[in-house]
């Protein structure tokens, strides 16, 4: 009695993934008709200078912020899922950067990794430079990568009960997987310091972790 | 000149109204709110009693002293535009209007769709976009005051019936509707 349960059990359990075989064939059929390639199929290089609506990219953005908006309890939590997002682009854009560079070398040096996330990311990612890239007078290991007009916060207007959030969250999540990716370690997050003509001003603050600072001083 | 900004959601509620002439007679936020439904419903109705089918409602309801212009977006929200006679290219104003609502207000992850909108941007850009068409007039200048009186009176052809004080004389709703009936 209990030898036939099992036994139909198991050939249950046998018919399963051959379903799923079958659906993925058919999916692949599917692909073939169409005449599509997977987007990881393409080649790395073919979308190399093509770029993406602003427009596009905000309404993304937009609709990332309201569900990660739902699903946190506060402002802190709210930046910190930011972060987490962006740490998720930015590991995937430095591999990449550095994939697409043919002359590209590894950083050793705290200033020239600044210097490299100030251009080349900013540039692949944003389109433009960052405007500014300062190191901080009262702490060693704090440095400071300014955007005046941050794509990302472009079009959003942050209400006034919230106005401690930061969206820029997310490119120092970005910042902070790419410092990480290249064996800098740090925490780095996002301040909203206004200037004249550039309300949205947004300061990348980077916290260097002790290890890097220790590499850096054996380096001299 | 432009006197004012009303965006009014597709259920007739309004979502938000700005003046940008200083001295003219303010409404009260009620008269405001009465103002959109009636608007709201007066297109409708124009809608469907013109002799053409698949008509679009009222664009332009026009006075003696200023012309209110509306712009329905394909989601049936209305962009109402109160400008003086002579101001021009309304057309590429109202389109002006439509791409900084989309940009600072539908782009904006804070703000909720056919609710009151307030969102900064949309304000600051609002009004630089005011400015860039010469629709804006400061208490600095005599026009505005001219302009108080005139508008005072909801329509040019009470003129003569007009006493000193243009406070108690606003633009009154059943003025205007009747008006957009009778064009």
């Amino acid at each position: 009695m209990s030898s036939s349960a099992s036994a139909s059990r198991l050939s249950v359990m046998a018919s399963l993934p051959s379903v799923g075989g079958y659906s993925s064939s058919t999916s692949s059929i599917i692909y073939g008709k169409r005449n599509t390639t997977s987007i990881l199929e393409r080649h790395l290089n073919k979308t190399r200078g093509t770029e993406v609506s602003v427009n596009a990219f905000a309404f993304l953005f937009s609709e990332m912020l309201q569900y990660t908006q739902k699903r946190v309890h506060g402002i802190q939590d709210l930046e910190r899922k930011l972060n987490d997002l962006g740490y998720r682009v930015g590991i995937r854009a430095l591999d990449l950067l550095v994939w697409r560079d043919k002359n590209s070398k590894r950083e050793t040096r705290v200033l020239g990794m600044l210097y490299f996330i100030h251009t080349a990311v900013w540039k692949t990612m944003f389109g433009k430079q960052a405007d500014s890239l300062e190191k901080s007078t009262e702490n060693e290991d704090e440095y400071m990568i300014s955007d005046n007009d941050p794509i990302v916060s472009k079009f959003i207007s942050v209400p006034k009960d919230v106005s401690q959030l930061n969206c820029g969250a997310f490119m120092a999540g970005i910042v902070e997987a790419i410092m990480d990716g290249c064996q800098f370690p740090s925490r780095v997050t996002a301040h909203t310091v206004p200037i004249d003509g550039y309300p949205l001003r947004t300061t990348i603050l980077i916290k260097l972790d002790k290890e890097v600072l220790e590499r850096e001083e054996q380096l001299k | 000149m432009i006197f004012s900004i009303y965006i009014i959601n597709k259920a007739g509620g309004l979502v938000y109204n700005k003046d940008y002439s200083e001295g003219l007679s303010k409404l009260t936020s009620n008269e405001y709110l009465v103002l959109a439904g009636t608007f709201h419903g007066v297109h409708a109705i124009t809608s469907k009693i013109s002799p053409v089918p698949g008509s679009s409602g009222i664009e332009m309801l026009e006075t003696d002293t200023f012309r209110i212009h509306c712009f329905q977006t394909l989601t049936g929200t209305k962009f109402l535009l109160v400008a003086d006679p002579h101001q021009s290219s309304i057309d590429h104003t109202m389109r002006k209007i439509y791409e900084t609502y989309s940009d600072y207000c539908v782009k904006n992850p804070f703000q909720n769709p056919e609710m009151p909108i307030r969102s900064e941007q949309f304000d600051v850009h609002l009004l630089k976009l005011v400015k860039s068409v010469g629709g804006l007039v400061t208490s600095s200048s005599n026009m505005s005051y001219q302009v108080n009186n005139n508008v005072g009176t909801g329509s040019g052809t009470h003129m003569q019936n007009q006493t000193g004080a243009p406070s108690s004389l606003p633009p009154t709703l059943p003025n205007i509707a009747s008006t957009g009936l009778g064009a």
